[in-house]
């Protein structure tokens, strides 16, 4: 795969392709967290799960990510207590 | 932490002191410890041109993107699955097929006494177990009609509404033509017709 995650979630709002191949890429996913289902509605759930994630992928705000200069400035903008708890 | 940024100027390292306490965030963090973005950083600090800002903002976009997209979907797959489990079991509990198994967590009336019961019973449709087309209707005036049928009428009728047979198969069961069958059929439900008729324009004019 050439393209990187970030540029195929922007692509997938227009391109169906990329929107699989995103899908593709969280189907090991997908797959393990069928186990703890019974058999009979595993591929239901499959399918109810790739429709979630095309939600999801097609509604991610892609800009809304904060920048390197933008996250310091949210950090710095944000109760220093936390980062003493740690 | 400090080692990773030993070989690099001056500058960085002032600039990182300055930066420690957002060092503990673990996405400043995490990002900080791939050289790449260090190599970057230490660029951007030694000449802080607006393009070489702006491509360690989307470095570092790209690189919390992953990370906050991943999570995000991981989490959305793991409690929509959990989800779906809780409503099979929801959905299953509640339309049962167990017979013997009692309805209410308490008392032992089940499902098979509900069904089985005189109550119940009541509700469903008598089934008639006749072989006689005349033991099937509930209209007087086609109960009338067929009354005044041939044996043999009334057979082909039996045959055909009851147990849903064609002509040729009722011919076969009979030993007859099916040419025969078909005649008495259609003659059959001529006269019923005809019947039904009168009877109602008698109704009619009373």
């Amino acid at each position: 795969m050439s393209e990187s995650l970030f540029t195929l979630v922007k692509q997938s709002r227009t391109d169906n392709d990329s929107l699989a191949i995103v899908i593709d890429l969280f189907a090991p996913k997908i797959d393990r967290s069928l186990h703890q289902t019974k058999w009979q509605h595993r591929e239901d759930l499959s399918q109810e799960l790739k429709i979630k994630l095309l939600e999801c992928i097609r509604n991610y705000e892609v800009d809304n990510i904060p920048g390197y200069f933008q996250m310091l400035d949210l950090l710095e903008g944000q109760d220093t207590q936390y980062y003493d708890q740690l | 932490m400090k080692e990773l940024f030993d070989h690099h100027t001056q500058s960085v390292e002032i600039y990182l002191d300055k930066l420690k306490k957002h060092l503990q965030n673990p996405i400043i963090k995490s990002f900080l410890e791939i050289p790449e973005h260090v190599a970057l950083l230490k660029e951007v600090r030694n000449q802080p041109t607006p393009e070489l800002k702006k491509k360690l903002d989307d470095t570092f976009r790209e690189f919390y993107f992953n990370i906050r997209f991943t999570t995000y979907l991981s989490q959305t797959i793991y409690f929509n699955a959990i989800n779906y489990d809780k409503k099979i079991k929801l959905v299953s509990e509640r339309y049962q097929l167990i017979l013997d198994r009692p309805l209410k967590d308490e008392g032992e009336l089940t499902f098979l006494d509900l069904l089985s019961s005189s109550e119940n019973m009541r509700n469903t449709d008598i089934f008639i177990d006749s072989s006689t087309i005349m033991d099937h209707l509930t209209s007087y005036d086609i109960f009338h009609a067929i009354q005044s049928l041939t044996e043999n009428q009334q057979q082909v009728l039996s045959l055909a509404y009851i147990y849903g047979l064609n002509d040729s198969e009722i011919a076969n069961s009979l030993n007859k033509s099916q040419q025969a069958v078909s005649k008495s059929h259609t003659k059959a439900l001529r006269k019923i017709r005809e019947i039904i008729e009168t009877e109602q324009r008698r109704k009619g004019q009373k």
